[in-house]
């Protein structure tokens, strides 16, 4: 029987191809979509399950919101070392990055030399020895647990070994750097991509190491250990160690491993977190189209149904029973289906690399996988619930009434297709409002001011500070300066789009000291100019006022002079800019000084979800509070060329000639701003694409649908021609069934899309209103894409000749 | 071999109530040709649909007897008529009803398949039942590609296929020629001579004449029931 109801099958598509091509195409196209999204989300949520215990490892993170700054990854040294004792902490994998160890410069430094030209080392952290009880490192070479119990010894990524030595097998080379030598103890295999965890190069954690420092801190509890207790006792011991007044609103909480790739996008990550919020739009929106894609199928059978009629009604008769009938029609869907996931497949195929691109992932695609698997079943599954309905609606057809030629069929069935539609306009609609709404909000952000000029910026990053935060006799940014299409050239220790990680609390003179962490950051001359700071009072960092720069004193006392923003002068108190310039600054406890020479409008660092801080922009050498100097610093390059390419090119040669480094990173700052906004960008993507589809799957059903509308009207068709009735009128009076749907679905799509739009909104301290426009709009594009779908058919059955059809009557 | 009792069939819809069967009384004896007639609307589709079991009525008797034992199906669900159906009648309508997808061979095979005969049995029977229709050389055929006379011999093998108590026939000849017609009256004849019995409806009185008995249908009621014999001595 099985063999006849393929027969059947394979029969009936050869016989109705524009059926079986709208239903093959569509739904492949759907589960396509939905292949692709499934693959994204198993990668998502595969993130740091592979690392042993990784159910009851958890990473200490601190809440700076109270300060206006974000969740931060990193924790006190000090707190680990105290919940070390605790009975619930079975052990504390530290991983700390030596850029945040300024003052221990001289055993963890990033630049190393190798028969006479110096290299960067990447991504470079101070680990302790238990590493391999908390992450999944596969070890190539050497002895990793050793390696991290000396001191100069260094632990490699396996392509760092090759870009340090050409080889793997790299133990026992060497580096330089200015006060001595690193041996490679061990060379690990590279860490995979779904990790949050990104290091290329490890180095010891010395016995004296200072307990004031911050990192990251792994705990791996004991099984049943009470979380929320823990927390508190690390949020107690922070106050404790922090008594002022400041530190009592900030507190410590434990984000699990598998967990940390969704909650890791604050400052100081080694690498940019995830999107819990862009994986479920994506999820979301994959099933839209399936469900799309379902209706779609649904509907086109239904409507198909009645050229089938006859044979049910014989088969009927023959004496097929319902239950067979159901086989026979189910069958038939399941063909469609299996053909259409093969076509998915092959499509995924086709769009993987594209799509790795749009999510900046390496997915890939295995035939031979549990994953595959699992696919087929999924498959399998929207097959037999989209054919189900279609199957037991054709089943259940009267033998006696299609017999007697009575093939309309019921009023719910009409109702089913009409609901169907709305729903399909009402997505699109949705879909469309989403996608512009998004693309308002992402143009606002990408256009926000935030204070400084992103756009015709360059930046050099991660150099080290010595060498070029010198005052006088700057070879490397006079060299820059006359390159063409360079403007002006300067310094600083920030990247503005990163939170800044230096702090300067002065005193004004008023006594008014701002707490709560202000961003303090280093430059060199022209900084308002570079940044394209927005100067309200006083002027520029300039080399006509050398002395402005950081220095010391007869008496020892270190003076540099300072551009202060807006908001940190109505902080300190003071109702008139002007009224601040030439006043001193001091640092309680410590010798320092600094003279306000100018007064900028405030500056947003980071995401456009930051709040603008009190900033503080200083002349000079870097350090912060606690004295610390910085070890890199990055140059940053105001140009006026087109030529991007040939301009990073020259800048890369010369400053690597300069320094003599091997490897220079250089960016535009308006790219790393847009990366900040990744997984907001990936969203607008995604909506948009999954609206065109969405779209032109909803144009789909409706060319199919209005395909066997205009079959079934064709007799009334051809009496209204006899009548007199012109084309226009007749596809008007087609098309309006589908406009008078659209319309329903247009005013249950308003509601929900402004509420769910809203929400993502207010994600942002910057958002856009929803206007009115995008709303019309939407309508107005699905209206008239139905009318044009509708209008395309109608037109062909308003040209026929009556004659022929009433003859056929 | 059928006995219909005060049998009636109302349609009712929204706002009307329609009288299609109104306390028919009708015996079919084994081996009968009985054809009904009426104008358009007098419930001979009815009629027919009850007789075949694809409908049941609203009210009255519907006795079947098979292999000795009678029983009353008027109140039979759906599925318990769809078993008696299959292996007790078979149709032949005035527009063939040939699946178009299938075969000649595979549309005669089909009510075999549903009884769920092997496929060695269902070959030798398709093949010999073809043969006996002479259409045997076309068993490749689909539908579309046969003459109206052509298919309706197809479908008068496939209603013969499950050797049925009865062949219930919806006006055979209404969409062939006459030579065609002619044909397959000639082939019902045959088919009862040999011991089937023949329900048919027709407009035709040609077609008529061929059958054993008339029952003459007006506005739901039986309005002439005469075996041929009689009426043809009504006539002369």
């Amino acid at each position: 029987m099985i063999v006849n109801y393929f027969v059947t099958a394979m029969r009936a598509i050869r016989k109705d191809k524009q059926h079986f091509l709208l239903n093959v195409i569509g739904f492949s196209i759907g589960l396509a979509a939905a292949i692709l999204m499934a693959l994204f989300a198993q990668n998502e949520l595969s993130y740091d399950n592979q690392h042993p215990d990784s159910e009851r490892v958890y990473r200490a993170h601190g809440d700076f919101t109270a300060w206006g700054m974000q969740l931060t990854g990193v924790s006190s040294y000090r707190i680990a070392s105290e919940m070390e004792k605790n009975a619930d902490v079975e052990g504390i994998f530290r991983l700390i990055n030596t850029e945040r160890l300024p003052n221990y410069q001289e055993d963890a430094l990033n630049l190393v030399e190798k028969k006479g030209t110096y290299h960067s080392l990447n991504n470079f952290y101070i680990a302790t020895d238990n590493i391999l009880e908390f992450i999944a490192l596969e070890v190539l070479e050497g002895d990793i647990k050793k390696a991290l119990q000396q001191p100069n010894q260094l632990v490699i990524s396996e392509s760092e070994a090759l870009r340090l030595f050409g080889a793997v097998k790299a133990v026992d080379q060497t580096l330089n750097y200015s006060t001595g030598q690193y041996r490679i103890g061990a060379v690990f295999k590279d860490l995979p991509e779904n990790t949050h965890f990104k290091f290329d190069t490890l180095m010891h954690l010395p016995a004296e190491f200072g307990d004031s420092q911050w990192g990251f801190h792994y705990y791996k509890l004991r099984p049943q250990a009470d979380i929320p207790r823990l927390e508190q006792a690390m949020t107690k011991h922070l106050h404790v160690i922090n008594p002022t007044e400041e530190w009592q609103s900030i507190t410590q909480f434990l984000v699990n491993l598998e967990q940390l790739h969704f909650n890791s996008n604050g400052p100081f990550e080694m690498k940019l977190g995830g999107s819990l919020a862009t994986l479920q739009t994506c999820i979301g929106l994959s099933v839209i189209l399936i469900l799309i894609a379902s209706i779609n199928f649904i509907n086109l059978n239904i409507a198909q149904s009645a050229k089938r009629a006859k044979e049910v009604g014989v088969r009927k008769a023959l004496g097929a029973t319902k239950g067979q009938l159901v086989m026979q029609f189910l069958t038939e869907s399941l063909i469609i289906v299996v053909l259409a996931g093969l076509l998915a497949f092959a499509i995924v195929e086709l769009w993987l690399p594209q799509f790795n691109q749009l999510i900046d992932s390496q997915l890939s695609f295995s035939f031979n996988s549990s994953f595959m698997l699992v696919m087929v079943v999924v498959i399998l599954s929207v097959g037999v619930l989209s054919g189900l309905y279609p199957a037991l609606f054709i089943a259940s057809f009267s033998a006696k009434r299609v017999l007697n030629g009575d093939l309309v069929r019921g009023g719910t069935a009409i109702f089913v297709r009409k609901l169907t539609l709305c729903l399909q306009g009402a997505l699109s609609v949705g879909l469309i409002i989403a996608a512009i709404s998004l693309y308002q909000q992402m143009e606002l952000v990408n256009n926000l001011d935030l204070g400084y000029e992103k756009k015709s910026r360059i930046i050099v990053k991660n150099l080290p500070s010595q060498p070029i935060f010198k005052r006088d006799n700057n070879a490397l940014l006079s060299s820059l300066r006359r390159l063409q299409g360079v403007e002006q050239v300067t310094l600083t220790n920030t990247d503005f789009t990163d939170e800044s990680s230096g702090i300067a609390e002065f005193t004004w003179p008023n006594g008014e000291t701002l707490t709560g962490i202000p961003p303090s950051i280093a430059t060199g001359f022209y900084a308002a100019e570079v940044f394209g700071l927005k100067l309200l009072a006083g002027r520029d960092f300039s080399p006509q006022f050398s002395s402005d720069w950081y220095r010391i004193d007869e008496q020892g006392s270190r003076i540099f002079a300072v551009l202060v923003s807006r908001r940190m002068v109505e902080l300190a108190g003071y109702t008139n800019i002007e009224s601040v310039l030439g006043m001193k600054l001091t640092m309680p406890g410590s010798n320092i000084s600094a003279n306000v020479v100018g007064v900028v409008e405030n500056v947003k660092l980071g995401s456009a979800k930051e709040q603008a801080l009190p900033i503080l922009f200083r002349l000079g050498d870097s350090f912060d509070n606690y004295n610390y100097f910085d070890s890199f610093g990055n140059i940053v390059l105001k140009i006026s060329t087109s030529d991007i390419p040939t301009l990073v090119a020259k800048i890369r040669t010369l400053v690597e000639q300069e320094l003599q480094l091997s490897d220079v990173t250089i960016s535009l700052i308006s790219d790393d701003y847009k990366a900040l906004h990744k997984s907001e960008n990936q969203v607008l993507d995604m909506v948009t694409i999954f609206s065109l589809l969405a779209i032109f799957l909803t144009s789909l059903g409706t060319f199919g649908l209005a395909s066997f509308t205009s079959l079934r009207r064709q007799k009334e068709v051809a009496m209204r021609k006899v009548l007199g009735a012109s084309r226009l009128s007749i596809v008007n009076l087609l098309a309006r069934e589908f406009l008078v749907l659209i319309i329903i679905s247009i005013a249950l799509a308003y509601p929900i899309t402004y509420w769910l739009v809203g929400d993502w909104l207010s994600n942002f301290n910057e958002r856009i209103d929803q206007a009115l426009w995008v709303y019309l709009t939407s309508a107005l594009i699905i209206t008239v894409i139905t009318w044009l779908t509708v209008a395309s058919l109608a037109f062909k059955a308003a040209s026929t000749r009556p004659s022929l059809i009433l003859r056929d009557e | 071999m059928i006995k219909l009792t005060q049998l009636s069939r109302v349609f009712c819809t929204q706002d009307v109530e329609t009288t299609a069967l109104n306390n028919i009384n009708l015996s079919v004896a084994q081996g009968e040709f009985l054809a009904i007639m009426g104008p358009s609307g007098c419930g001979k589709s009815t009629l027919l649909s009850i007789l075949g079991m694809l409908d049941s009525p609203s009210s009255g008797q519907y006795e079947f007897t098979d292999s000795g034992k009678s029983q009353d199906i008027s109140q039979f669900s759906e599925t318990r008529l769809a078993q008696l159906r299959k292996t007790a009648i078979g149709f032949v309508f005035q527009s063939f009803n040939l699946i178009d997808e299938l075969t000649v061979y595979e549309n005669v095979a089909l009510p075999l398949m549903y009884l769920k005969v092997s496929k060695a049995q269902r070959k030798q029977k398709v093949e010999a039942i073809l043969k006996r229709v002479e259409i045997d050389h076309r068993s490749e055929h689909f539908p579309q590609q046969l003459s109206g006379g052509q298919q309706q011999r197809v479908a008068v093998a496939r209603a013969l296929i499950a050797d049925p108590k009865f062949i219930l026939a919806d006006e055979p000849t209404g969409n062939l020629d006459s030579k065609n017609g002619e044909e397959v009256m000639n082939m019902l004849k045959e088919l009862n001579a040999q011991g089937t019995t023949v329900i048919m409806v027709t407009h035709s009185e040609k077609d008529a004449q061929y059958a054993s008995r008339t029952v003459r249908l007006l506005d739901g009621h039986i309005m002439l029931d005469k075996a041929r014999q009689v009426a043809q001595e009504t006539t002369l």
